[in-house]
């Protein structure tokens, strides 16, 4: 078989502030003005179904709307692009004023679900924390093992991003932090039911919330493990993908097609 | 008219799979109608003459989701294998 074998952009970012996907879809593959006149018929505004949607506040600002304006733009001049980053629980926050005072009230925007986003169960990836590595010797070569290390599953989110005025659709894949399937048995058994459970809050608490306070330690380190948790995650997709149409032998080429 | 991508070229006992996955959703006012309709039953499990616009808004998403999907598959096949022309 032949391959068209592209080679693609992987844009990857903390933030991608896509706003409301309805319009956007309809708009971009021409079909605002069917949908319209369809559900007109059948006796609804869509105007008024537009406001029903979630924004997608998976950003602070100016960066996360770049982010999501290259990703509209590549999709649209068809250009192979795939954005990488984090499925956030909780979006940037939202803002009311109070007596003239700013007040932040969590912005749980997957309340009401997302129909935008496909869950791929099966696309996971083990991503490793903490540690120490172990030298051994293979016969006459000297490797290392990484041992004593923190398990946490990445699983993919895929939202379609398609381009205007074109048949092209690109993706924004993003990952969400899951317990791996160990569950300790001992401490449920043993009553220690919150310490059962504790490991399993520790791998979920990665991707709760964009840009955790980081006035603490504690802060300080969930923001790394966020960077390093996506970034590894994808480097990881990258390279599953190359290998699955290339033989070992092509990894000289990994950086055209990359 | 929706490109549509034949890179079946050995035919190697996926031809029935081929078949049932070769159509398009169609754009017209009718089968837009079907889309969302099917949605509102088996997708939210709701009555057809008892949803409100949220309900309108998530079986109208996933129409258009739908129709994404068959373009977004299309384009990661192309980008990964070409078009075989005879």
């Amino acid at each position: 078989m032949q391959h068209n074998d592209v080679k693609r952009v992987y844009y990857f970012s903390l933030e991608f502030l896509m706003g409301r996907t309805l319009q956007n879809a309809l708009v971009n593959s021409d079909l605002d003005d069917k949908f319209k006149g369809a559900l007109m018929d059948m006796g609804y505004d869509l105007e008024e179904l537009y406001e029903q949607e979630a924004d997608a506040a998976l950003g602070n600002g100016g960066l996360g709307r770049l982010a999501a304006c290259f990703l509209d733009s590549m999709a649209t001049l068809e250009i192979p692009a795939w954005g990488y980053g984090i499925r956030y629980d909780y979006g940037i926050f939202k803002q009311k004023i109070q007596d003239g005072y700013q007040v932040e009230i969590p912005d749980y925007w997957l309340q009401n679900g997302n129909p935008w986003e496909i869950e791929r169960q099966d696309i996971t990836y083990q991503i490793r924390f903490y540690g120490h590595s172990n030298e051994y010797q293979d016969g006459s070569t000297k490797r290392a093992n990484w041992e004593g290390c923190q398990r946490v599953v990445a699983m993919a989110y895929d939202t379609p991003v398609p381009g205007f005025n074109t048949y092209n659709t690109n993706n924004l894949r993003l990952w969400r932090s899951r317990p791996t399937n160990h569950f300790d048995f001992q401490k449920f058994n043993t009553s220690d039911y919150h310490g059962a459970i504790g490991d399993r809050q520790d791998a979920e608490y990665i991707t709760s919330v964009l840009y955790p306070n980081d006035s603490t330690d504690a802060g300080k380190e969930l923001r790394l493990k966020q960077q390093y948790f996506f970034c590894s995650a994808s480097l990881y997709d990258i390279i599953r993908r190359y290998k699955k149409n290339h033989s070992n032998d092509q990894f000289k080429q990994f950086a055209e097609k990359n | 008219m929706q490109p549509e991508f034949k890179y079946d070229h050995d035919k190697k006992g996926t031809e029935k799979l081929w078949e049932l996955m070769s159509s398009y959703l169609g754009n017209d006012t009718k089968s837009i109608q079907r889309s969302i309709v099917n949605h509102v039953e088996y997708t939210l499990a709701r009555t057809r003459f008892d949803f409100d616009n949220f309900g309108a808004y998530q079986a109208c998403s996933y129409a258009v989701r739908d129709r994404l999907l068959e373009s977004w598959n299309d384009t990661q096949q192309f980008h990964t294998v070409s078009i075989l022309t005879a």
